[in-house]
């Protein structure tokens, strides 16, 4: 036998993740939608990364009332789940109202209502890769396979 | 007097991707559906049984490559998928996965 690798154990980086963070009942995260105007950073301080700050600011966001709320639309159903050197982060697809109207979304940002002690902390920016709309319908945030967060250990 | 409870007819469901014969049929109420869709490889939203429409695929833009991108049946990726019906149009976006590497 021997030695031929540093890495972080899969449980530590289970247990950041779930046991003592995202998936917990003390945290409510969000799929807010913003447009291509704003340079998103992913080196922001943590106030710098929450939404309506920094970049994320309300007038550059994508919503309508009823339909897909300002501030977003909670992600539920969060859920780990583990294989062979990975943790990802899974949920259930943020969907719309049905009637929504929505123009130029170009990325989203998943953040946490219950962030502490930056209320509101960005969790990750999802680059949509083109500006995305509807017109009465529908507008349903599809979540891959791979999840939203995942972890290589 | 006695009351009648009336059962809404359950709705009926296919997909608008030539070559996909997916159906399904649920209850009323439900507003959306979505399928894994076979000649796309993605998760695809089904539309009322008679609507007339179609899907248009669109793809993300050449900055965005390495991104995590979901890839269709072909392995090429997505950005979203336009449902356009004769009364409006739908939008699946397909959320790319923002990967860690902790210690690669």
């Amino acid at each position: 036998m021997s030695v031929t690798q540093s890495f972080m154990h899969r449980a530590a980086a289970l247990d950041m993740l779930g046991t003592r963070g995202l998936t917990t009942t003390t945290h409510v995260l969000k799929l807010a939608l913003f447009t291509n105007a704003i340079t998103p950073d992913p080196d922001a301080s943590a106030a710098n990364s929450a939404y309506n700050a920094g970049q994320y600011l309300t007038a550059n966001e994508v919503y309508q009332a009823g339909q897909w709320a300002q501030g977003g639309v909670a992600i539920s159903g969060l859920a780990l789940s583990t294989g062979t050197r990975y943790v990802m982060l899974d949920a259930t697809d943020p969907v719309s109202g049905t009637n929504a109207t929505l123009s130029g979304a170009r990325c989203g940002l998943v953040y946490d209502t219950q962030a502490s002690p930056v209320t509101n902390q960005g969790l990750s920016l999802h680059n949509f890769g083109a500006d995305t709309g509807i017109t009465n319908g529908t507008y349903t945030a599809a979540i891959s396979a791979n999840g939203i967060l995942r972890a290589t250990v | 007097m006695r009351g009648v409870l009336l059962t809404p007819a359950p709705k009926h469901w296919e997909c608008l991707t030539k070559g996909c014969e997916v159906t399904d049929v649920t209850a009323a109420t439900v507003v959306n559906r979505m399928h894994r869709c076979g000649p796309l490889g993605l998760d695809v939203p089904l539309v009322p049984a008679g609507t007339r429409g179609e899907n248009r695929l669109i793809r993300p833009g050449h900055t965005t490559a390495g991104q995590g991108h979901q890839v269709d049946a072909e392995g090429v990726p997505v950005a979203a998928l336009e449902t356009w019906r004769e009364d409006g149009q739908d939008c699946t976006v397909y959320l790319s996965t923002v990967t860690v590497g902790v210690n690669r």
